[in-house]
């Protein structure tokens, strides 16, 4: 959020304000319905709460205020949102039921803890099932499509300029072999999301591939911020013990690089000695 | 009393898929039996009241993004309330197929007094921007020509699009098929509304000093890209059509410094 909302700083009045290109009416649109000095205002507030959100500042009141005035930035953003703005404003909706900064422990005393525990889980049961949702819709949705079924729908993307790197695109469309590849693989992917996370060991792999396909349309298809949204949400399947334990392991290759780097650094001087005696 | 040492086997144990426990569903475990009435009743009343909320915003979800079905036509007007605003979603991305043209706007202003500028082209300088850094606001830029385009021309949303083509092959000449009816009227308008806005601030910009535009109109251009059948034919060059618009009154809309191409013979 504060990536989408510091790159389109500069233009913000002509694409969110009062007086912009288009300034929906009838959904919840704060930023459109404002004078210019309240809409900067609100903007910069908007800022600051997309930052002390990524912090972990302010606790649930922050979560609150970003869901809110991002919930009503997507509705003055028609004309250049997407996909990620759309499951983004979804999923703050049910993380603001989500203890996000671990104040919880199991077995709370408390009774009203307690059902924040409740809260916290059927949140992040919420978030899956969203992810589902949209992974599970929109492979369905392709198998409908001649081009994904031949094949063909990547070389036909990747020829739409709002839709391909200059270089990347252009690489993969000199290879229209690996094009017809990625199409089908895509779709698979997508269909066999849903399935996959259920079951922890997969649902590791699942998140594996999802970011490295989200990672691939970024570099290929030049969409930054769908890309990067996608990615921190199929991040949120692996539970804290799964990052724990990628901790440890990450710190156990760290040292035995270290050790191998200080066992080069001694080789030299070990031959010094060698030679000198 | 004080609670037992070893708890007594539980009544239920509810694990949903291995997610995070923090002693929320974690507490229908071993340790339930230690609670007092008032915790098991205010945990069982939190889960009975947030589970069947749970199951039904995903039942309407299901029926949102869901194909045309009996069920969705029966629950429209509940889906199409509860989804109108922070649980709209339309995960389509790039389906059935996926946007297989290149589109060009072009823009031309008329000055107070009669004067027609020459055409110029609003998309190319997006594109270029993108071209070059993609991290940057181009990003977003880039897609405003395609809305409102694709809005101005009333392409609904995929349900209603579907439905079209069922209507279009019984009754060719329907209001529905043909886009003239009040729902596609209101997108077209909509439509309207961000191209007067787009040319309005490009306009501005085209203009010197003194002179005032009264109105802009557009010409929407799509470019075929090549056929995979075509895929090594040297000969292969895409087709351009289009439309025009009427002249459409000015509007002021916040500046944008964007760059203008004075259109070419083929754009």
């Amino acid at each position: 959020m504060l990536y989408i909302y510091s790159a389109n700083f500069a233009q913000r009045h002509y694409l969110f304000g009062p007086n912009a290109v288009y300034v929906s009416k009838g959904a919840f649109n704060p930023f459109g319905s404002v004078s210019p000095a309240m809409f900067d205002f609100l903007y910069v507030l908007a800022m600051v709460a997309a930052f002390a959100f990524v912090m972990g500042l302010g606790g649930r009141l922050v979560t609150l205020l970003n869901f809110v005035l991002f919930w009503g930035w997507t509705n003055a953003a028609l004309l250049i949102g997407d996909g990620g703005d759309n499951v983004l404003r979804i999923m703050l909706f049910y993380l603001l039921f989500a203890d996000l900064h671990g104040s919880l422990k199991p077995n709370e005393p408390s009774t009203w803890r307690k059902v924040l525990g409740i809260a916290h889980n059927l949140a992040l049961v919420a978030v899956g099932i969203q992810l589902s949702a949209l992974y599970l819709t929109a492979g369905m949705q392709k198998v409908h499509g001649d081009m994904w079924r031949d094949g063909t729908a990547l070389w036909y993307i990747l020829q739409v300029r709002e839709f391909s790197h200059p270089v990347v695109g252009q690489f993969l469309l000199s290879m229209p072999a690996f094009t017809i590849v990625f199409t089908h693989l895509t779709v698979f992917f997508q269909i066999a999301f849903p399935w996959l996370i259920v079951h922890p060991t997969l649902r590791r792999y699942a998140v594996a591939i999802g970011a490295a396909m989200h990672l691939g349309i970024l570099a290929a298809m030049n969409i930054v911020s769908f890309s990067l949204i996608m990615i921190f949400l199929d991040l949120m399947m692996i539970p804290d013990a799964d990052y724990i334990r990628l901790g440890k392991r990450i710190e156990a290759v760290a040292a035995a690089f270290n050790r191998l780097r200080q066992g080069w650094a001694v080789r030299p001087s070990v031959a010094e000695a060698e030679r000198s005696s | 009393m004080a609670a037992p040492a070893l708890p007594s086997p539980p009544p239920f144990h509810i694990n949903l898929c291995g997610v995070h426990r923090k002693g929320g569903l974690g507490a229908f475990g071993p340790v339930w039996m230690r609670y007092t009435v008032r915790q098991r009743t205010a945990l069982l009343a939190a889960f009975c009241i947030l589970c069947p909320l749970l199951i039904v915003h995903f039942v309407i979800t299901y029926l949102h993004l869901s194909p045309l079905n009996p069920l969705k036509v029966a629950a429209y007007p509940l889906v199409s309330w509860y989804t109108s605003d922070v649980f709209a979603q339309n995960w389509s991305l790039f389906a059935p197929n996926p946007i297989h043209h290149n589109s060009t706007l072009l823009v031309q202003c008329r000055i107070k007094g009669g004067e027609e500028t020459a055409w110029f082209n609003i998309s190319e300088g997006m594109n270029d921007g993108h071209d070059r850094n993609p991290v940057g606001p181009y990003g977003r830029l880039v897609r405003m020509h395609v809305t409102a385009t694709r809005t101005y021309n009333a392409n609904a949303d995929m349900t209603t699009e579907q439905l079209r083509e069922t209507v279009c092959e019984r009754d060719p000449d329907s209001e529905f098929c043909l886009r003239q009816d009040e729902h596609s009227k209101r997108i077209r308008a909509v439509g309207e509304e961000m191209l007067t806005g787009l040319g309005s601030a490009a306009c501005s910009q085209v203009v010197s000093p003194g002179q005032e535009v009264e109105a802009v109109r557009f010409r929407m251009l799509t470019h075929t890209v090549r056929p995979w059948s075509k895929r090594n034919d040297p000969d292969w060059q895409p087709t351009v059509t289009g439309t025009e618009t009427d002249w459409l009154a000015y509007r002021k809309v916040a500046p944008i410094n964007m760059r203008l191409v004075e259109a070419g013979e083929y754009d």
